[in-house]
C-alpha cells in the first residue's frame, strides 16, 4: 500500500513545474497571435495595395510595354542584315519616287515607320510586306 | 511619412525585385532559345550587378543597379561588337524604360574572357521629362 501511495504522488506534477508548463503554454499563444496578427496585416496590406492607383497603373504598363527580347536578340547578332533591309526599304518607299498625292502620303508614313524600327529585325520584316505592297500598287 | 507609406514602400520592394527577376530570366530564358534554334551564334546573359554610381538617378534601387548582359562567345568582343549590342537594346525604348522604371540605372555590355566593357547610362536615353520641357 505504501508503495502504492508513493508511486501516485510521484506521478503527480509538482506545482512548480505546473506553473512553467503553463507560462510557457501563455508564451507560445502570445506569439501564435502575433504571428496571426503580422499574417493578417501582411494579408490586408497587399489587398490594399493591389486596389492602390500605382499597382493598378504598373499592371497596365506591364500589359503595354511587353517586350520582344526575341526581337532584341536576333538583331543584335542580324546587324549586316538588319542594315541591309533598312536601306533597301528607305529606298522602296522614298516618297519622291511616287507621284499620286495619296500613294505619296502613304509612302512618307512607311518611311517614317521604317526609319523608327531600324534596330528591330522583326518588325522591319513586317514592314517589308507592306512596302512590296505599295511598290505593286 | 506615415504607416501606410512605409508598408507601400516595402509591398512595392518586393515587387519590384520579382519583377527584376523575372525580367531578367525571360531575356535568359530567350537568348538560350535563339541560340538552341541558330538564330543567334552565342549566348546572351543578362545579370545584376552593381552599377555606377555616377549614374544613379530617382528611381534607382538601392542594390544592384547595373543591368550586365555578358556575351558567352568564348572569345574577347571587340569594342564595335559590344556597342552594337548595346545600341540595340537602348534602341528599344520600352525596355529602356521599363528598365529604369525597375530600378536599374547603368547598361553594361561585357564578355566573358575580359573584365572591360561599355556601359551607358540609362536614364538618358529613356526619353524621359519631354513633358515638362
Amino acid at each position: 500500500m505504501e508503495k502504492d501511495t508513493l508511486l501516485t504522488l510521484s506521478a503527480e506534477p509538482k506545482t512548480g513545474e505546473q506553473s512553467t508548463i503553463q507560462t510557457s503554454h501563455i508564451q507560445w499563444l502570445t506569439v501564435a497571435i502575433v504571428l496571426a496578427l503580422v499574417l493578417g496585416a501582411m494579408i490586408f496590406g497587399i489587398k490594399h495595395y493591389h486596389k492602390s492607383e500605382s499597382y493598378q497603373l504598373k499592371k497596365k504598363l506591364k500589359k503595354n510595354g511587353k517586350v520582344d527580347f526575341n526581337d532584341v536578340i536576333v538583331t543584335a547578332f542580324a546587324k549586316e542584315e538588319t542594315e541591309k533591309i533598312r536601306r533597301e526599304l528607305l529606298a522602296n518607299c522614298h516618297p519622291d519616287r511616287f507621284n499620286d498625292e495619296n500613294t505619296k502620303q502613304l509612302a512618307k508614313s512607311l518611311y517614317q515607320k521604317v526609319n523608327n524600327a531600324s534596330n528591330s529585325l522583326t518588325m522591319l520584316k513586317e514592314l517589308e510586306t507592306e512596302v512590296n505592297k505599295l511598290i505593286n500598287k | 511619412m506615415n504607416l501606410t507609406n512605409i508598408w507601400n514602400g516595402i509591398v512595392q520592394w518586393f515587387s519590384d525585385s520579382r519583377d527584376r527577376s523575372r525580367l531578367v530570366r525571360d531575356f535568359n530564358k530567350t537568348a538560350r532559345n535563339a541560340f538552341v534554334t541558330g538564330t543567334a551564334p552565342t549566348i546572351l546573359e543578362a545579370s545584376m550587378v552593381t552599377g555606377n554610381k555616377a549614374y544613379k538617378h530617382e528611381m534607382s534601387a538601392w542594390m544592384n543597379t547595373g543591368f550586365c548582359i555578358k556575351a558567352l562567345s568564348g572569345r574577347t568582343l571587340s569594342r564595335d561588337e559590344m556597342i552594337f549590342i548595346g545600341k540595340i537594346i537602348l534602341a528599344n525604348k520600352t525596355l529602356v524604360r521599363q528598365l529604369v522604371a525597375l530600378g536599374w540605372d547603368t547598361l553594361m555590355v561585357r564578355d566573358n574572357n575580359s573584365h572591360f566593357g561599355c556601359q551607358w547610362k540609362l536614364i538618358e536615353h529613356a526619353d524621359m521629362g519631354g513633358f515638362l520641357d
